[in-house]
């Protein structure tokens, strides 16, 4: 997979709501590997992608997306279809 | 003009650094192994009322620091269990930087998801486990079982309270623990529409009724905090976000959250006795526009006609307002003090005048040194202190020199003074007192008193010419709030600083093993009102002091002797031979260090000034008596 242009900034907020200061994520990384990433946290991370990129994902959307990677890809699609949060 | 505001705005954006900067810094320090360093950096994040983001990256940085070891310099440790109707996971990880924000460190339990009813009523649950001193109940709008109409909304609307008052009263009777009551955020989607304001039948009123039932039964033991009007403040479709609802279960939307967490902890702020009393205001450009001595009176910005002398006015009416809620006012300004009262006495647009200030400082001293002369004449810690100036280099000063003292933000733009010093929640009070009302008074009668102290030719003529009259009594019912108010916020006067909650007041008034006792004092210029409070425990063939604290108002009026006269008494009446009494210091009660020892006391471990315990034997040494404060009739205290 290419690298994702939305990555570098998912990456700093989901760094920074998780408190993982100092921390790289890698486009494969699960969430479920990553320390404090629970079902809250997911909600709270995915709100904050979308007040940052403006868009807004389906349900079945943020089913979709395994990985960071994924999800970036996701927050690229989303831009690239001009969707407005 | 143009070329002076630049500046003057990048002076202002550097003076409150953003979150990134804040959190940056804070990582850093961490990094240097600096904690304290870390810890200041941080906790100004807290000031933000809006965003999440950096609410949530300060919460997951709070928690490594608390890790490294706890913030220093907290004046406070309290245990808040919050149990709401929705997730409130994010409320209760808020509420601690919220808290450590105001000097209090909280630990925080959270009930799961929904099990409020079943963990406050069951008195084995978590919650009870967790010995909480404070119990935050949260109930979302969807957790009010109203239907669309009722019939009968009176009937439904006292069920619905009667239900929560049941859960207040098994918290009471399961606990020591205070409860904060958050009230019911009406959703700003209503069927009814306008009509709905019509319909006490609809369930937009049943649920204003039923807020104002609640706030009508907490009394002065549940605390409230007004969900409804923080909403309302911030906005209620940004409140409520029901995407977010359904995925989370968590009733307030991410951006309110840190609003929520800050009123909150601004509520136990004040239960702890925490809340500012006194706001120390600068003159030029901050009551008035411009600059007295340059511009002159006719020059000044007061008054109508004006954008910028009505903001004025209408900060000057706020902060009238404050003071006859209770709250102390001051004046600092580098000025000659001529010029700083002419436009109190003369000015006919001033809403203030001179005796509505606790103190006037008018000089070319620096504010720091003028600040510490406004805590110690009022003998308030500067902790109490918030302090107002339109000047960022003066704010900027007393920050650095004096970082107990409060320092506001304020804006450049007079109008916006009221809503900045306004959203510091600086001045919530766990409950309002006849005393808090009459305090403005009583604080120009200490004024009055300092005077005539100084005219005085002994200190003997000075205490014969108070004409001091003394109501001495056991705790009651009427007077607890006030009783509890005091206990929460005495620093000076507290020998030991037990700061006992409402309830555990309320039992030792009702143990036979406990002495309790207050005092209401007045004198030829004031009814000062409720200034102190004994608790004394029986043990063996003494009586031990267990708490004994006066307000610093009247400090240095013998009102120990009064105390310790009515002490000796109750001791003589239960048969007992003595007196015990315990020092335990603190920052900031080495005012009464020596008190047992002034008192006649002898010691029985430590020395005066450490933490130590004393004994008076009455038989030995007859009973303490007080020589220049009469005993009130009776029958008059109970006006």
């Amino acid at each position: 997979m290419k690298p994702s242009p939305a990555f570098d900034r998912l990456e700093a907020i989901v760094v920074q709501i998780l408190g993982l200061h100092g921390t790289h994520l890698e486009p494969s990384t699960r969430p479920t590997d990553v320390p404090g990433w629970d079902s809250l946290a997911n909600v709270n991370i995915v709100f904050a992608v979308e007040e940052e990129f403006g868009v807004e994902f389906s349900e079945a959307e943020l089913k979709s997306f395994g990985t960071i990677g994924e999800f970036a890809a996701g927050v690229d699609a989303a831009l690239a279809r001009g969707q407005i949060g | 003009m143009d070329a002076d505001r630049r500046p003057a705005d990048a002076r202002a954006r550097a003076e409150v650094p953003s979150a990134e900067t804040c959190l940056e810094d804070a990582n850093a320090a961490l990094a240097a192994g600096d904690l304290t360093a870390a810890y200041r950096s941080l906790l100004p994040v807290a000031d933000l009322t809006g965003a999440y983001r950096p609410w949530a990256a300060a919460v997951a940085l709070l928690s490594r620091l608390e890790a490294a070891g706890p913030a220093p310099g907290r004046r406070r440790e309290i245990r808040v269990a919050v149990a709401g109707s929705y997730t409130t996971a994010q409320l209760a990880s808020f509420l601690k930087l919220a808290a450590l924000r105001r000097g209090v460190g909280v630990d925080v339990h959270e009930v799961g998801f929904d099990l409020y009813a079943q963990e406050i009523l069951d008195p084995s649950s978590g919650l009870y486990r967790f010995a909480p001193d404070y119990v935050v109940v949260a109930p979302h709008e969807g957790a009010i079982p109203f239907p669309t109409f009722s019939d009968d909304p009176a009937a439904a609307v006292a069920a619905e309270a009667d239900r929560w008052e049941r859960l207040w009263r098994a918290v009471q009777e399961h606990s020591s623990a205070r409860v904060v009551q958050h009230n019911v955020v009406l959703r700003p989607e209503s069927p009814w529409g306008h009509v709905g304001a019509r319909l006490a039948g609809s369930r937009d009123e049943m649920l204003r009724a039923l807020n104002a039932e609640l706030a009508r039964r907490a009394g002065n033991e549940v605390l409230v905090v007004d969900c409804d009007r923080i909403a309302s403040a911030i906005g209620k479709e940004r409140w409520f976000d029901d995407r977010y609802f359904h995925l989370a279960k968590q009733a307030v939307a991410l951006d309110a959250l840190p609003e929520l967490a800050r009123h909150t902890a601004a509520v136990l702020a004040a239960a702890e006795g925490l809340s500012a009393k006194c706001v120390v205001v600068d003159l030029d450009n901050t009551l008035w526009g411009g600059v007295i001595a340059e511009d002159g009176l006719a020059g000044i910005k007061l008054g109508a006609g004006d954008p910028a002398g009505e903001a004025h006015v209408a900060f000057q009416r706020y902060l009238a307002a404050l003071r006859q809620r209770g709250i102390l006012l001051a004046v600092v300004s580098k000025n000659n003090d001529a010029d700083a009262r002419k436009p109190f006495e003369e000015h006919p647009d001033m809403v203030l005048q001179l005796d509505d200030f606790a103190t006037f400082i008018a000089n070319w001293e620096d504010k720091a040194t003028n600040l510490r002369r406004v805590a110690e004449t009022l003998n308030i810690g500067l902790d109490s202190l918030v302090f107002v100036d339109d000047n960022p280099a003066e704010r900027e000063v007393v920050r650095q020199v004096l970082p107990d003292v409060e320092v506001v933000t304020i804006p450049r733009e007079p109008a916006r003074y009221v809503r900045a010093l306004s959203q510091t929640l600086l001045f919530e009070a766990a409950a309002v007192t006849a005393e808090d009302l009459a305090r403005p008074v009583q604080y120009a009668a200490r004024a009055a008193a300092l005077r005539l102290q100084e005219n005085a030719g002994t200190l003997d003529d000075f205490y014969a010419s108070l004409e001091m009259e003394a109501l001495v009594a056991p705790f009651d019912e009427l007077n607890l709030p006030r009783i509890a108010q005091l206990v929460g916020k005495t620093n000076q006067f507290n020998v030991t600083t037990r700061r006992h909650g409402l309830a555990e007041l309320r039992a030792f008034a009702d143990d036979p093993g406990y002495e309790t006792m207050y005092v209401r004092l007045r004198d030829a210029f004031v009814d000062h009102g409720l200034v102190a409070v004994l608790v004394a425990r029986q043990d063996g063939d003494a009586l031990d002091i267990d708490t004994w604290l006066m307000s610093c108002r009247v400090i240095g009026r013998t009102v120990e002797h009064t105390m310790l006269e009515q002490l000796c008494e109750l001791a003589q009446a239960r048969g007992l031979r003595r007196l015990k009494g315990t020092y335990l210091p603190t920052e900031k009660n080495a005012v009464v260090q020596d008190l047992f020892e002034r008192l006649g006391f002898s010691c029985l471990s430590g020395v005066a000034g450490a933490e130590s315990t004393w004994e008076y034997d009455i038989q030995a040494n007859g009973v303490i008596r007080s020589e220049f404060i009469r005993r009130w009739d009776e029958a008059v205290a109970g006006v």
